[in-house]
């Protein structure tokens, strides 16, 4: 038995930095926001996956984090899962709601994401939470960073696809300027290419305009259905799974001289996409507008090869044609992406389901997406990866997802 | 002065004894695949329980390196990170020494050997690790 599944709500408590919220009363924000989004009730998930990577870092709750954001949102009775996965985690949650709706077993699934990251005067904290996505006894507790780790890789990938530091600038750019027109973005000021060249270098060659920031707080949610229930719950369209392929790192012999341990060995991305495209029976020429991980710039561009979008080699010419800024062929990261909507660890894999949804739903407001025949998308593509070390030593989980109309 | 300790268990000799500064890795018997840390079961062919110990000596080439300017709590800022293959395959993250930070005067390629060194503090232990530099034409 295999159900189709549909979004059928979704929301977000705005991401950015809100010390007088506790990780429940984001949460609480979102998974509201995307009950009343279908016309749900309290009663109406069957079953909660909730994503967060550092409520135990903070606080010490390393265990029973799904019961209570779950119940603090006054939601009770349902199975509630916790899950992990670094920035991948809130892509977990949201492939283990529609698996469980898929499966026959659940008529509806909530998938939550929630991270809260920012302490006041205390940046180096934020870093050294977000480390403990990354394996602790060889890697992070000797001074390995996210920004380090990719940094390494992209430098790599420079002299491999020629693409160059310009080219990292204008990503940085066109994604503040897509979040400038999201209300719901931690960063909503445009920055000039020039700009985000000036600015203070992080590791050579990426600025910080070009990496998240780790000091951001924010959740997002969203209620996934079977087609009879979807037909039930709230007015609007409510878009399809058509694919998914996640899948985990994978050893690969240190005989084989590549580029590996890489953060940005994305090959896991590029396996997750042929399964996504495989099972929704679409091909990249099909996708109207596609979401990435863009935690630093160059993972857009890697992104562009990983999705199918140009060959490889071809992603700094793809991204100079304007082709993935609102107003080109296929817009990339419509919401602003990690670099502009911002990048609270878990709660990012949800928020791409959110904005793919309302773009779907020819709902997303002043950047809405549209084909060249002036109707709206009918194809989104979401591309996610998150924590370092496992079989790989690179990316441990790869995530990609096909909505449709 | 704090006491010193590794920063993980089981990773290379502690207290280190008279041998040449070695990792604690393993070998598979069968495919002979080897890695770092230690295993028992080999991610490669996938064959259980046919991991060997196998000292892993310091020499090998410089894959890829950063220069930190943002770090975690206990690391001052600017730091070299980088990754080594080492001589009898695997490649690992590692710091790198007696570079300037400002002027890395480093290439990817270049030979590299490795010294065991205070990383960070945790306010109680001063954290040892495998650190490399290069090697140049004083070294054996």
């Amino acid at each position: 038995m295999s159900e189709t599944v549909h979004v059928v709500g979704v929301g977000m408590h705005p991401f950015g930095r809100f010390p007088e919220s506790s990780v429940p009363e984001l949460a609480r924000d979102a998974i509201w926001a995307a009950l009343q989004d279908a016309d749900a009730t309290a009663r109406t998930p069957e079953i909660a996956f909730v994503a967060n990577c550092y409520l135990g870092f903070f606080t010490g709750q390393s265990d029973a984090v799904a019961p209570i954001v779950i119940g603090r949102a006054g939601l009770s009775g349902m199975p509630m899962v916790h899950v992990e996965g670094g920035g991948a985690a809130g892509s977990v949650a949201f492939h283990q709601a529609v698996l469980a709706v898929k499966s026959g077993e659940y008529r509806t699934a909530l998938a939550v994401g929630v991270e809260k990251l920012f302490v006041p005067g205390n940046p180096s904290i934020s870093i050294s939470a977000i480390a403990a996505s990354g394996e602790a006894d060889v890697a992070t507790s000797m001074g390995l960073t996210w920004v380090g780790g990719f940094t390494m890789s992209a430098r790599r990938l420079m002299d491999r696809y020629g693409w160059t530091q310009h080219d990292f600038a204008l990503v940085a750019s066109k994604n503040r300027a897509h979040a400038a027109a999201n209300t719901e973005a931690e960063l909503q000021v445009e920055i000039s290419p020039e700009d985000v060249l000036a600015a203070r270098v992080v590791a050579w060659p990426l600025t910080r305009p070009m990496c998240a920031g780790a000091a951001v707080d924010g959740a997002a949610a969203v209620l996934v259905a079977d087609s009879e229930t979807a037909r039930q719950l709230g007015g609007g369209r409510h878009p399809r799974v058509a694919g998914m392929g996640v899948v985990g790192g994978q050893y690969i012999s240190n005989r084989v001289d590549d580029s590996r341990p890489g953060m940005l060995s994305m090959d896991e991305a590029g396996r997750a996409f042929a399964l996504a495209y495989e099972r929704a029976s679409v091909g990249p020429e099909d996708v109207d507008l596609a979401q990435v991980h863009d935690s630093v710039a160059p993972e857009e561009l890697l992104a562009y090869q990983m999705l199918g979008l140009c060959a490889p080699g071809e992603e700094a010419t793809l991204l100079r044609s304007g082709a993935t800024r609102l107003g080109g062929r296929v817009p990339v990261n419509t919401d602003g992406g990690l670099l502009g909507r911002g990048h609270p660890i878990a709660a990012s894999g949800v928020a791409q389901v959110v904005e793919t949804t309302r773009q779907l739903r020819d709902a997303a407001g002043s950047r809405q997406v549209s084909r060249p025949d002036g109707r709206g998308p009918r194809v989104g593509a979401i591309q996610n990866a998150g924590a370092q070390g496992g079989p790989s030593g690179g990316v441990a989980v790869s995530a990609a997802f096909l909505m449709t109309v | 002065m704090a006491e010193r300790r590794p920063v993980a268990d089981g990773l290379f000799d502690w207290p280190p004894g008279n041998d040449a500064p070695a990792l604690l890795g393993s070998g598979c018997r069968v495919c002979g695949e080897t890695v770092f840390p230690a295993l028992r079961d080999c991610p490669l062919c996938g064959t259980p329980d046919t991991m060997d110990a196998l000292r892993l000596r310091g020499a090998g080439t410089l894959h890829d390196f950063a220069v930190a300017q943002r770090g975690p709590e206990g690391f001052p800022v600017p730091y070299v990170q980088a990754y080594v293959r080492l001589d009898q395959g695997p490649v690992i993250y590692t710091l790198l020494t007696d570079v300037d930070p400002a002027e890395p005067d480093v290439q990817i390629g270049e030979r590299m050997r490795m010294v065991f060194e205070d990383v960070t503090t945790d306010g109680e232990w001063t954290l040892v690790g495998w650190k490399f530099r290069p090697e140049r034409g004083n070294d054996v």
